[in-house]
């Protein structure tokens, strides 16, 4: 999508346009990934079907200005909300970029839930703490950065030694750290990441201006000040592995795969997380909350086994737990980008962040 | 009279259904085993294994000549050398009480053909009886008493493998060779016992039913979760005001799907109808019963299934299938108002 080495003329001239227009209303430029459940979904006729108005503005070269409207109840009074956003396409056919300089509460409280509501043809990529880690590292380490601190962070942990409530702690922790420096924050207190706020300023800037930037596992983002570097190094790398995403979910169906022989997903975990056969329960229990969703389970102890289907498009999955690192899941005969993806991130933000990766590797290794 | 969950009912189908699914796990785990190598960590070229398959027996089968037989594992060694598995988990009793299982055995013990091999026959075969692991001892009695009293006679190898559920770090298959003797005395040296550790073949394997009936609420709760879950559009899903689906469906449709998604991964003509039609057709009973399905009238076991989300659909019809009626008078039953007998009748009170 963008280069730059070699950037989109139209698209530099889209995105000034956004940081002038967010500028002057004093707002940020907030965007996110979506993925498409398959090539060639209309994003405005998805969206038409579920508020009231979403208009196709202007079709250009690299995407689609888009009007949505809708009426939302906010702070009790009922109000219609509008907002302009671009859709605008990438260098993968499934993953587009969806950014807006309009208010926060346009897209907070229309545009996420609006995709939301698409699913399964349309979601967002959730990323795992790990690899959005790597994202904030591997941006703060640009040659033209003055200086990249982290002020603030979401993060979630195991609540160890519970036997019934919640298990999982919020935290949203406000600092002024560098990426390194939270990362050994995280690794010492076993916490997994949802989301960073960082500051900025880049070198060369005679103004010393800090521009401002968000992110979070689902593809979210804002940026305040500047927008340039931010696209070219946060939301570039958070294509990549958006894209990572949609390459992974993708074709685990086991209608999509030759002799409709399975691709299972394993969740690995560092620790021997079911050496206590308490954790099964809280599986179970972990499972029978995923929204929309039913569980059955099978066995639950020593070994646990359960199927659960996701009644949003009808797939389903079994789950497994045959040793103490790890969760198999084996989707079956319908099993969209949606659901898998939706299925994986529900267990790795509630139960326990682990590693995902395809079973046949972690069998290997 | 008014139905009520039997809890002792709902316990010993939740134990057949544990029995069900670890011999299902130990048959897969054994076939996976046999076509194993160890040295080079992959499989034996050529070979392979099927739970259930149509054998042909021959004119000289000193029990069913001229027939078809389905044990429920072939394994094919090598192109020479082919295994036939009977799963019994619970073998116990007396020579009487198992004549019907030593007779299934001694068919077994004859030059079958249809072996997944070139020309559909292998030169050496050997008959093994897969056990649960509590019943070694009255298998080991009950097979040295037919053979000493000669009403257990093979001509080829017998042997009995047993079979346990072990959990240690990961969740094994134990396999251990207990009686008998096998042609492959390599084989028979690594059961002694041999685990297999199921991580590493059960996701890959989508087998959940052998040639034997599986308990109703398992069969029921397969085909809820992933054969009717697939019938439905993905699109109905997407109305968020719908609760429920109707799905109109033929108990074959159903029995082939429930097939492709649980049953042996290719079709070949020797494969064995798993599911048979007779396990799905009890199956849309039950659902009719439970006014969860009803049959239509336009076509021979055609029928409309009400498909909807059950938070937990194997415990639903576990105690679906473990209803009891309550006769009433028995107490904890429901109380019925003592109705005043007719004025006419009162003449005939003592």
């Amino acid at each position: 999508m963008t280069n730059a080495h070699d950037p989109n003329p139209s698209l530099v001239a889209l995105r000034g346009q956004l940081m002038q227009y967010a500028a002057k209303h004093e707002r940020d430029v907030r965007g996110m990934f979506v993925c498409l459940d398959r090539e060639g979904i209309n994003v405005a006729e998805q969206f038409r079907s579920r508020i009231a108005s979403a208009q196709e503005e202007r079709t250009l070269p690299v995407g689609k200005w888009l009007v949505l409207s809708d009426r939302k109840t906010i702070d009790g009074q009922d109000r219609t909300v509008t907002g302009r956003i671009l859709v605008l396409t990438t260098n993968n056919s499934r993953v587009l970029l969806v950014v807006s300089a309009e208010p926060a509460v346009f897209c907070n409280r229309l545009l996420v839930p609006l995709v939301d509501q698409c699913r399964p043809r349309l979601s967002f990529p959730n990323l795992t703490s790990k690899s959005l880690m790597k994202l904030l590292l591997d941006s703060s380490k640009h040659p033209k950065l003055a200086n990249f601190n982290i002020t603030e962070h979401t993060v979630r942990s195991r609540i160890l030694g519970k036997k019934a409530g919640r298990r999982v702690r919020s935290e949203r922790v406000w600092t002024d750290e560098t990426v390194q420096q939270v990362l050994v924050s995280l690794q010492e207190r076993a916490q997994w990441l949802q989301s960073a706020t960082f500051t900025y300023q880049l070198q060369g800037d005679q103004s010393h201006a800090e521009h401002v930037g968000q992110i979070s596992r689902r593809c979210l983002f804002k940026v305040r000040g500047e927008i340039d570097w931010f696209w070219d190094n946060v939301v570039d790398r958070m294509l990549e592995e958006a894209t990572q995403v949609v390459k992974f979910y993708s074709g685990r169906s086991r209608s999509d795969t030759a002799d409709h022989v399975p691709r299972p997903i394993v969740i690995e975990y560092n620790d021997a997380m079911f050496s206590d056969k308490s954790q099964n329960q809280r599986l179970k229990r972990t499972l029978q909350q995923l929204p929309r969703c039913a569980t059955s389970v099978i066995h639950a102890n020593p070994y646990f086994r359960a199927s659960v289907v996701d009644f949003t498009d009808g797939s389903s999955y079994e789950v497994w737990v045959l040793s103490e690192h790890r969760i198999v899941i084996v989707p079956q005969f319908r099993a969209s980008l949606s659901s898998a993806g939706r299925v994986c991130d529900f267990i790795l933000a509630r139960f326990a962040e682990g590693e995902v990766k395809d079973l046949e590797y972690a069998a290997e290794s | 009279m008014q139905p009520r969950v039997d809890n002792n009912l709902v316990k010993s189908m939740r134990q057949q259904i544990d029995t069900y699914n670890d011999t299902v796990d130990a048959i897969i785990c054994l076939g996976h085993a046999l076509i194993w190598d160890d040295g080079s960590k992959t499989f034996k070229k050529g070979a392979g294994y099927r739970l259930g398959r149509r054998m042909d027996t021959s004119q000289h089968n000193s029990v069913s000549p001229n027939t078809q037989v389905t044990p429920d594992l072939v394994v094919v060694v090598t192109n020479d050398y082919g295994v036939i598995a009977e799963a019994k988990p619970s073998f116990h009793g007396s020579v009487g009480s198992r004549q019907a299982e030593l007779k299934q055995l001694m068919k077994y013990d004859d030059d079958l053909c249809g072996w997944m091999a070139p020309k559909e026959c292998v030169a050496t075969a050997d008959i093994v009886l897969m056990v649960h692991y509590s019943r070694k001892g009255d298998t080991i009695d009950i097979l040295d008493e037919a053979v000493r009293t000669g009403q257990l006679k093979t001509s080829k190898r017998l042997a009995a493998v047993s079979f346990a559920r072990t959990p240690q770090v990961q969740e094994f298959i134990s396999l251990e060779h207990f009686w008998g003797s096998w042609s492959d005395s390599v084989i028979q040296h690594r059961l002694r016992p041999l685990p297999v550790p199921l991580e590493r073949v059960r996701p890959f394997c989508t087998l959940q039913l052998y040639d034997s009936e599986p308990p109703l609420p398992l069969l029921l709760q397969l085909t809820w979760d992933h054969v009717f879950s697939r019938m439905v559009p993905e699109e109905k899903f997407q109305d968020p005001t719908s609760r429920q689906f109707e799905v109109v469906c033929d108990v074959g449709m159903v029995r082939d799907q429930l097939a492709e998604t649980c049953g042996q991964q290719r079709s070949e003509k020797r494969q064995p109808e798993i599911p048979r039609r007779d396990w799905v057709k009890k199956m849309f009973d039950l659902l009719v019963k439970k006014r969860l399905a009803e049959k239509l009238n336009d076509g021979d076991d055609k029928y409309k299934v009400f498909y909807s989300r059950k938070p937990d659909a194997l415990e639903y019809f576990i105690k679906a299938c473990a209803v009891r009626p309550v006769k009433s008078g028995v107490r904890g039953a429901s109380r019925k108002k003592k109705q005043k007998p007719h004025p006419g009748q009162q003449s005939m009170r003592f």
